[in-house]
């Protein structure tokens, strides 16, 4: 052990200061040989020269024993990486064709798969950011459906706290939404966790003004408090240091705030607000009342499992209890994080595991591709190979070259492709905050962990790519590899080679038509514009707080008709009309049309469905292609739909829809039906907004429905100006709405040109993202192609060279070189059009555009290869016939 | 001619540890000291000695530190360690029972068998 110890300090020290160490060897054998040469002069009166000479040939070599040296303390391996890495770096700007093709795809990889796995990696880690964060875990009662658990919890919450023991504090929370009005006077919706004592006494974080909650705070009666966070106490209270014990109204009541929690503190989830959750659990029966989440810290020394051990008898006594449930319920304790991401069962786990290993797959896949261009490049190095192994190189000193060759390559695609993770994180970071909000323990930027997977990737494609074709090349006998050095190769490509070739092509025209599909989606965004001026609007949810939306539907519809009312009387405002969704983004249903003017009555079909005002198409300008626009007699028992142009074009395959009847089936509003309701098609309006609500699909087939203020809620309202949206229009929005209903909620107030224009930033770095790894894909077999055209010709000079003296015609010649490429590309075309139109058909895209692609996309292809394959055709074709034999 | 005998493998590292054991030593020290205690009688290929000193003293059997020769220039003097000393004891022990058994072999006649 000791020894060990003395090795590896040394070694380290060696390491530390290798030019040190050598410096040192070569004073002290310098000083050896001058000693003994003035000894010879000394003792046997020799001149200083001749004692010098023969003091050098006593010593030996000095550069032999400082070598010798060297190896002794370990350094050799420096030498052989140094010049490994010299030779790399010369290979890398040798072949600059493969070192563009595999940095490009390394980048794509190790990109992708760096962002993918520092994404699941932040979804699956259990801890949050507290002490002891791995040991704070959720409660839940799973049911018989996976991912909805059953919440409403509250009595038997308040049993469990006094019932478990294997969790020291046991706490719950749900999040409201309730209208903030502090001193500035204007309304604004935010989100208050409703929450227990507990929820700041297991994360152990003390406030930073005044207290947090208290148990005393949940008491029936107790007074109104609130503790609000850092960001929230500056940007609404200016950080203001006497914002403690100042009331504010929160939703519709005077609270107090009692406190300000430091910075970074969000929980339970990403809060900012934190009221007390009143534990009235006598007037809740059973499951009925307040949907509660539950959470608390493991008890030291317990685990997970005996918890979950101690909460099965627990939930067997509550399930006995409920016979109603029919056994269904089952009490489960996994990581707080985990709840929260509706990671709550093993299969979404194993799902999200599965999906880390499918990424690194991906790198995998890559390396391998790399690793058959890399073995053309190698093969041509055979001859080589043989004089370094007649010279004495071991397989593993000629293997390690090769896979530090490697690893410069790759290594450039790791670091280029992390910088474009990071990149890529931090958008994707702006974007879910800019979209909502993120559990505050997600942090998307490049962990340490993520930087060393990339690396490790890195690796094992330098291994993939450097060794594998090096043991193939290497197992060759070195005879074999010696008549290289004649022009002639030994080694054959064999059927391996070819299938890997084919498998290149079809997944290149697999993916393709796919990316090609996608990227045309994403230009029609950038350039098609909405279709209207969307730059005109903006828009805003407008709902009642819960309490009021479940029990006062008429106070619902007084509110909505007074707000549109008052947003009507501002100047500038041309129009206000409202829908249920955002025009462009809405909830699909299934229908299936009815009678024999249509399809198969069975067919079902997805489209988007949005309930709309009566003036909804005037004012986003939207012009009706056929029937009439809705009236105040297609309310009720008429049932009247109007579609739009996708509709009719895709369903309808451009039929006169006028008169068509569909009922909807499967989710949604059937219940109490016993008969499907009936809706009857009346007009059909332009498509409006004019671009595809995402890359993967194209402008949806859409119905809208009318309806009337109180019959949507919450609802979308869309404000229209005669010219642009005036500066400071969004906080008067709001201030309205405060006036009109203390308890409206206006969430998202934005202009609608804001909202796309996210949308489609997302979706620009999704089709980025695309892009780079179909290019790779093209890229890789391309030269897939190409570097195997290019050795099959080489092999085949001798014989060409031959052919072309016997006076073979060289378009023949061309023609028997192009056929086995065409054979291979050809079979790579067929398997990847299949798989190309399976994915396509899956995607809903119709048939006329899905071949137009496919067909494009296998004439590229074709001609990539058979282009590929002119180069080396056309170098064969200029051999000499003499130079060929010459070889012989 | 000469009448030295060409080292046995393996026994380079025991002399450097005797001779380093008499006094410290810089490198050439330890040449002319193995000559000098082996009556001259041992071969040595100078340069060979550099990668066994390492090789000891990487093994913590022997310690350098710089220091300035007796002609003033500066060099790097080795000295015994305790586990150097423990060792040359052992190898010793060793060797002499082996050159024992060999001598003992080799004195043997025929009327002695």
């Amino acid at each position: 052990m000791k020894r060990a110890w003395l090795r590896v300090r040394s070694v380290w020290r060696a390491l530390r200061r290798p030019a040190q160490l050598d410096a040192a060897m070569q004073e002290e054998m310098r000083f050896h040989v001058d000693m003994e040469a003035e000894r010879l002069v000394r003792e046997h009166g020799l001149d200083a020269l001749e004692a010098s000479r023969r003091a050098h040939a006593a010593f030996g070599g000095l550069q032999k024993y400082r070598q010798e040296g060297r190896y002794v303390w370990g350094l050799q391996w420096i030498d052989r990486v140094s010049l490994d890495t010299r030779l790399g770096v010369r290979m890398l700007l040798k072949h600059r064709g493969l070192t563009l093709v595999g940095s490009f795809a390394m980048t794509a990889a190790i990109g992708l798969g760096a962002t993918f796995f520092e994404l699941l990696s932040q979804t699956r880690n259990p801890a949050l950011p507290f002490p002891d964060g791995d040991r704070v875990v959720a409660v839940q009662y799973g049911t018989a459906t996976p991912g909805s658990p059953e919440r409403r919890v509250l009595r038997d919450f308040v049993a469990w706290r006094e019932e478990v023991a294997s969790l020291d504090e046991l706490g719950a929370f749900r999040t409201v939404q309730l209208n903030l009005v502090s001193g500035r006077g204007l309304a604004e919706p935010v989100h208050v966790a409703e929450i227990t004592a507990a929820g700041f006494t297991i994360p152990r974080t003390p406030p930073l003004l005044g207290r947090y909650l208290l148990p005393s705070d949940e008491r029936p009666g107790a007074a109104p408090v609130v503790v609000i966070g850092y960001d929230a106490w500056h940007g609404r209270f200016g950080g203001s240091p006497d914002v403690v014990g100042r009331t504010i109204t929160l939703g519709g009541t005077p609270t107090t705030v009692v406190g300000v929690m430091p910075e970074g503190f969000k929980f339970p989830v990403d809060h900012q607000f934190w009221s007390p959750l009143r534990l009235d659990a006598s007037t809740q029966e059973g499951l009925e009342g307040l949907e509660l989440s539950v959470f608390g810290r493991l008890a030291r020394g317990v685990s997970m499992e005996a918890a979950q051990a101690e909460l099965n008898i627990i939930g067997q006594h509550t399930a006995a209890a409920r016979p109603e449930h029919d056994g269904q319920l089952r009490l489960r304790v996994f990581p707080y994080t985990h709840e929260s991401l509706g990671i709550t069962d093993p299969a979404r786990a194993w799902a999200l595991r599965l999906a880390q290993i499918l990424v690194g797959a991906l790198t995998f896949v890559v390396a391998v591709n790399l690793a058959i261009l890399v073995y053309a490049r190698t093969v041509t190095r055979l001859g080589e190979i043989a004089v370094r192994t007649a010279l004495g190189a071991s397989r593993s000193r000629i293997l390690a070259q090769l896979f530090v060759e490697a690893l410069a390559l790759s290594t450039i695609g790791a670091a280029i492709g992390l910088i474009l993770a990071d990149v890529a994180l931090e958008r994707l970071q702006w974007m879910i905050v800019t979209n909502g909000s993120s559990p505050f323990w997600i942090h998307l930027d490049l962990s340490l962990g993520t930087i060393v997977y990339a690396l490790g990737l890195a690796v094992l494609a330098a291994a993939v790519m450097g060794v594998l074709p090096g043991i193939k090349a290497t197992g060759i006998h070195p005879t074999v590899n010696l008549r290289e050095l004649n022009g002639r190769t030994g080694a054959r490509l064999g059927p391996v080679w070819t299938t890997l070739v084919v498998t290149q092509v079809a997944v290149a025209v697999a993916v393709l038509p796919m990316a090609v599909y996608m990227a045309g989606n994403v230009v029609r965004m950038e350039l098609s514009g909405a279709g209207f001026d969307a730059d005109a609007f903006v828009i805003a949810t407008m709902a009642m707080s819960d309490e009021v939306a479940a029990v006062d539907a008429d106070r619902v519809a007084t509110r909505q008709l007074d707000l549109m009312a008052r947003l009507r009387a501002e100047p500038q405002v041309s129009a206000v009309t409202f829908s249920s969704s955002v025009p462009g983004i809405a909830p699909s249903r299934s229908l299936q049309f009815e009678g024999g003017r249509t399809m198969a009555a069975a067919e079902t079909h997805e489209v988007n469905t949005v309930d709309v005002a009566l003036d909804m198409f005037d004012v986003f300008e939207a012009e009706m292609l056929a029937g009439h626009t809705f009236n105040a007699a297609d309310f009720g028992a008429a049932n009247a739909v109007v579609v739009n142009r996708s509709f009719v074009r895709d369903l309808l395959h451009d039929r006169d829809a006028l008169g068509i009847r569909f009922h909807y089936v499967g989710r949604r509003r059937m219940g109490a039906e016993a008969m499907p309701k009936s809706y009857q098609i009346v007009g059909v309006v332009r498509d409006f907004p004019t671009f595809p609500p995402s890359p993967l699909s194209d402008l949806v087939p859409t119905v809208y429905h009318p309806a009337a203020p109180g019959d949507v809620h919450p609802l979308v309202v869309s404000v229209r100006f005669g010219g642009s949206v005036p500066a400071g229009f969004v906080g008067r929005f709001r201030a309205i709405g405060a006036e009109v209903d203390p308890a409206l909620q206006l969430r998202r107030v934005m202009p609608l040109a804001d909202l796309y224009r996210v949308l489609r930033s997302l979706w620009r770095y999704v089709a980025w993202g695309m892009g780079m790894a179909t290019m790779s894909v093209l890229l890789l077999s391309s030269a897939g192609i190409y570097a195997m055209m290019s050795f099959t010709v080489t092999q085949r000079t001798h014989e060409i060279a031959i052919r072309s003296a016997l006076g073979a015609a060289p378009h023949r010649l061309v023609l028997n070189v192009f056929a086995r490429a065409a054979l291979q590309i050809g079979l790579g075309l067929v398997a990847g059009s299949l798989l190309s139109s399976a994915i396509l058909i899956g995607l809903d895209v119709n048939i006329a555009r899905l071949t137009a692609l496919v067909l494009t996309v296998a004439a590229v292809m074709l001609t990539v290869g058979l282009l590929a394959t002119l180069g080396p055709a056309r170098r064969g074709l200029r051999v000499q016939p003499s130079d060929a034999l010459k070889t012989n | 001619v000469t009448d030295s005998a060409a080292l046995l493998p393996g026994t380079l590292d025991l002399l450097i540890l005797k001779a380093v054991s008499l006094g410290k030593l810089h490198g050439y020290g330890v040449l002319l000291r193995i000559q000098q205690i082996s009556g001259g009688a041992l071969q040595i290929q100078q340069g060979a000695l550099y990668p066994a000193l390492y090789r000891l003293e990487q093994q913590g059997l022997i310690e350098s530190e710089w220091g300035t020769s007796d002609n003033n220039r500066r060099a790097k003097f080795y000295h015994l360690t305790s586990a150097g000393r423990t060792r040359l004891g052992d190898e010793t022990a060793t060797w002499n029972r082996l050159a024992d058994a060999i001598a003992l072999a080799l004195r043997t006649t025929r009327r002695e068998i």
